[in-house]
């Protein structure tokens, strides 16, 4: 899986590529906490537009990036989540604690 | 119900096999004529049942997972996941949200997204192994449209 970052004017947007299933999640969390803790960023755009594929190793992944900006009161946003990607997200309720856009 | 088709697979618990095992079941549940959003459950629904056996049956090594699927005449899709791995001590518990014993890329909603994207889930295990064992309808074509038959 792919993972691009930008940051500009204090956002750091990730945009994840590819399948994110529990092959591909350890060495993804890994990536955007390290990402984190080098940018120290007050906003997180998760993109995820281009993903084909999540399974709930995906909600393990936004969970655990929602912690790691909450220890310094940084805000995480999903956007352009696709269907099968939503439909996952919102059987764990992530949509109603995390600021979701879906992807149209 | 009439079986009008059926397939085996054996695979080791490797995790790079997750998009294999998913892929060869929606290929296999490709003849019902499914939907992308049936597709994608039934792909949802074996990757977490094949992460589970990989987290879960065999944390120590390597086993093989074995999985059988039927069609039945009804549009129905049967897919029994097995493992021969140390058994879940607490079904009722693990089957809960948010319960996990696995890493950090864990979440603990395997077993309720399998429960929320299919028909019918159940689960037997010892300390032999375990059997889950979902049914998915697929919906059937009706004159151009599409309709629950």
């Amino acid at each position: 899986m792919r993972i691009i970052s930008t940051k500009e004017a204090g956002c750091l947007s990730i945009a994840l590529e590819g399948e994110l299933d529990h092959h591909a999640a350890k060495g993804a969390i890994s990536r955007i906490a390290n990402l984190i803790d080098v940018e120290l960023p007050m906003n997180v755009s998760l993109n995820l537009k281009g993903l084909s594929f999540m399974d709930s190793s995906g909600i393990a992944l936004v969970l655990h990036t929602y912690r790691r900006l909450s220890d310094f009161q940084a805000h995480l946003r999903l956007d352009d989540v696709p269907t099968q990607s939503y439909k996952v997200l919102n059987a764990a309720g992530i949509p109603r604690l995390i600021p979701t856009t879906r992807l149209h | 119900m009439n079986i009008t088709n059926e397939m085996n697979l054996t695979f080791l618990s490797k995790s790079a096999n997750e998009g294999f095992a998913r892929y060869t079941l929606a290929s296999f549940a490709s003849q019902l004529d499914p939907t992308l959003d049936e597709l994608n459950d039934i792909k949802t629904i074996v990757s977490e049942a094949v992460t589970n056996c990989i987290v879960h049956a065999y944390p120590e090594g390597i086993g093989k997972i074995y999985i059988k699927a039927r069609l039945f005449s009804n549009n129905v899709i049967e897919i029994v996941i097995r493992d021969k791995g140390c058994g879940i001590a607490d079904v009722k518990k693990a089957r809960e949200p948010m319960f996990t014993t696995g890493d950090a890329e864990r979440s603990g909603m395997g077993f309720t997204i399998m429960e929320s994207f299919s028909d019918d889930l159940k689960v037997k295990s010892s300390s032999r192994g375990t059997t889950v064992t979902i049914k998915k309808r697929i919906s059937m074509r009706i004159s151009g449209g599409r309709g629950i038959v």
